[in-house]
């Protein structure tokens, strides 16, 4: 039994990796030979692949070890991954825009190559959970926490992404010169046609994906605050990991409020997403590499 | 006064409420880079005025500033206050009066105003009901008017906002109040011992226990507790990590554990409680220790015990093991025996009194569905006739593309 499990393990992870690195490979050969176009839709399909395959992986997990596969470094970033591929699937869908797919899978392919590859052997099986993270509140708070992070880091993506197109547009390289530019969206031609140009709707885009990622980061703070108040006392305790939370609350609130402020238009709320892209990694990764605080289970021990 | 409202106007702004959450959450990263809560020694020793760190942070600006407890800092707290004040002021002056409906609805008498709407139409269907069916197909609600029809959708969306604000009110005066007006307490208490806490409340522990997993590792804890007030109520139940007892607004927590004697005889006759000593290790190795030396017979040897399992590991002066030994088991030393009998355990509990819970937790609810409900972008569309043309003009405040994507579908369905 164990085996099988553990071949269907192995066999997945492979997979994934393969997937990863072909709908890599292909977005970028469209993106660069506008020619071909047909290749986004092998990479669009196997970015499907390496989401289900992913979800494979922690099922297993999940199924093997009784608990949400959510309790060491090597099971949160895959399921990081899952959630940057989920989303990523969603949002392609929804635009048909390639270019999500093309940045999302180098940044996935990354993930996964870093969790299954330098990550000591010990540190990928599952652990039993220590006392502390024995509840219910485990699934609710770290897997909302993950979602929201996820959805900010793409979100925050297509903001960077939109600010490197202005700056490459104003230093007098036109759009159409750009490898992107056959991404133009236009909608079905008709007389009633509006043009929303690619740089707008990058805009739009990652305003709409952060406005979602926002929310869930909420629920998710909350959902540690009352698990916190209800494991030991307090909801608050300024430790770390949680004020690094806060930190990412905050440096967003701010930005989705430049956006309704009417001085600060185009790029000015963009550099704060940007910005939020390095606290979402901090907070996620960073904080623990300080192996202080209430937060330290499952990492480096 | 004057002074106070030209200060209010000034922070009724924006501009000035994006700069004080960005300032909080950099006063935040501070507190999390300067060590919190040590000694003066400790900052005079690691941040020295000759080598500053990040060149301007040295001990003498963290002491004079308060960054060495920088979230209870008369500054943090005074940009927490200009927090809810800005949130406050918002909302009392600019977001419940756009809630009127006259501001909601806007009802343009002439559309050549150059007001922004993000879409402009123009359809030869000379029917409005088409398109008022295709709206209505998508959710939004319809008023008709003599000379035009105007539509709106997700009205949520231009809510909730509001109630983020006043939920984030909430749970910043909940919490405020919580940590003047409430009280926490830890204490251990040795099983079958009463002891008085908090207030009136009385807590007595009937067992405390430790499971293990199959890996040898801890699972869980356990307290049997009963907690007595001055009533003479009395509560029972079986505590452990993440599982409190609340009553009234009286909340008690697993929190720690600690052995505290160990109970040996010797020849079958005299009984002993062995008080023990837990050591801390320098390495912040996991494992727990507690340890005695005990003088027998000419003989010092050390017990030491690392938890509730009932083994007792013997060492000589030598720090050579002896024996390991079960409770129970006899033992010989120089011709003696020696049992050890019981091992005395107290468990750390946690008590709390606060009464300000529920409103945070209040706050919490409506802050979670607000903030999701504000996801919801509101959009308005108004269907004008000129003849044998009819204009499409549309606004939102969100889904700018969606939106545009949706009313094109629709203008091309026509």
């Amino acid at each position: 039994m164990f085996n099988v499990q553990f071949d269907i393990f192995n066999f997945s992870n492979n997979i994934t990796f393969l997937t990863l690195l072909i709908s890599l490979i292909s977005y970028w050969l469209g993106l660069i030979f506008k020619k071909i176009k047909n290749v986004f839709y092998i990479g669009y399909g196997s970015t499907i692949l390496a989401c289900i395959t992913i979800t494979i992986i922690l099922g297993t997990r999940w199924i093997e070890s009784g608990y949400f596969p959510l309790s060491n470094l090597y099971e949160s970033l895959m399921f990081l991954t899952w959630g940057l591929l989920f989303s990523a699937i969603y949002l392609e869908y929804k635009t048909n825009l390639y270019l999500i797919g093309a940045i999302v899978s180098p940044i996935s392919l990354f993930i996964v190559s870093f969790s299954t590859l330098s990550l000591p052997q010990d540190m990928q099986k599952a652990a039993p959970l220590v006392p502390a993270l024995k509840s219910n509140w485990l699934m609710m708070h770290v897997s909302v926490m993950m979602l929201s992070y996820s959805t900010l880091i793409i979100g925050s993506l297509l903001a960077i992404l939109y600010l490197v197109l202005i700056k490459a547009q104003q230093k007098k390289h036109s759009l159409k010169d750009f490898a992107f530019a056959n991404l133009e969206f236009t909608f079905p031609k008709s007389t009633n046609s509006t043009n929303f140009n690619l740089l707008e709707t990058l805009d739009n885009l990652s305003y709409r994906t952060i406005g979602f990622g926002f929310p869930l980061l909420t629920i998710g703070i909350i959902a540690g605050a009352v698990w916190a108040n209800e494991a030991w006392g307090t909801y608050w305790s300024w430790d770390p990991k949680e004020t690094w939370a806060l930190i990412t609350w905050l440096v967003f609130a701010a930005y989705l409020h430049a956006r309704i402020t009417k001085s600060w238009t185009g790029e000015r709320p963009a550099y704060l997403a940007a910005l939020g892209f390095v606290v979402v990694w901090i907070c996620y990764l960073g904080v623990n590499f300080l192996g202080k605080g209430l937060h330290s289970y499952g990492w480096l021990n | 006064m004057n002074y106070i409202i030209k200060f209010l106007n000034k922070l009724n702004n924006l501009t000035v409420a994006i700069i004080i959450l960005l300032a909080i959450a950099l006063a935040s990263a501070l507190g999390t880079v300067i060590e919190q809560n040590k000694n003066t020694d400790f900052y005079l020793k690691n941040y020295p005025l000759t080598k500053p760190l990040f060149n301007f942070v040295t001990s003498d600006l963290i002491l004079k500033f308060g960054l060495d407890h920088v979230y209870t800092s008369w500054w943090f707290i005074f940009l927490i206050i200009l927090l809810l004040l800005s949130l406050t002021l918002c909302t009392i002056t600019r977001q419940l009066p756009a809630l009127k409906l006259a501001r909601l609805w806007q009802f343009y008498t002439n559309f050549n105003t150059k007001a922004k709407f993000q879409i402009r139409f123009k359809t030869n269907s000379s029917s409005l009901t088409k398109l008022t069916y295709y709206l209505e197909e998508k959710n939004y609600k319809i008023k008709h008017f003599n000379h035009f029809v105007y539509a709106y959708k997700g009205i949520f969306g231009r809510v909730s906002p509001i109630i983020v604000h006043f939920s984030l009110v909430i749970v910043l005066i909940g919490s405020m109040l919580s940590t003047t007006q409430g009280r926490t307490q830890e204490a251990f208490i040795v099983v079958n011992q009463e002891k008085p806490v908090l207030d009136t409340y009385e807590a007595y522990v009937n067992d405390f226990k430790i499971a293990y997993n199959s890996q040898g590792l801890i699972d869980q804890f356990y307290s049997d507790l009963i907690l007595e007030t001055r009533q003479a109520s009395k509560i029972q139940k079986t505590i452990y990590v993440n599982e409190p007892l609340n009553y009234s607004n009286i909340t008690i927590y697993q929190t720690d554990w600690n052995i505290d004697n160990l109970v040996i005889c010797i020849d079958n006759q005299n009984y002993y409680s062995i008080p023990l000593q837990f050591i801390e290790l320098p390495n912040g190795s996991e494992s727990k220790y507690w340890i005695n030396r005990l003088d027998l017979f000419g003989q010092s040897v050390f017990c030491v015990v690392n938890d509730l399992t009932g083994i007792v590991y013997l060492y000589n002066q030598n720090k050579d093991l002896i024996c390991i030994s079960s409770l129970g088991e006899f033992i010989t030393l120089n011709g003696h025996t020696i049992t050890f009998n019981k091992l005395v355990a107290s468990t750390g509990l946690q008590f709390k009194l606060d009464s300000f819970i529920p409103l945070v937790y209040l706050g919490f609810l409506l802050l979670m569905i607000s903030t999701l409900l504000s996801y919801i972008s509101y959009s308005q569309v108004w269907l004008v006739k000129n003849g044998s043309t009819t204009y499409i003009f549309g606004s939102t405040n969100r889904a700018k593309f969606a939106f545009i994507k949706q009313l094109t579908e629709i203008a091309n369905q026509c």
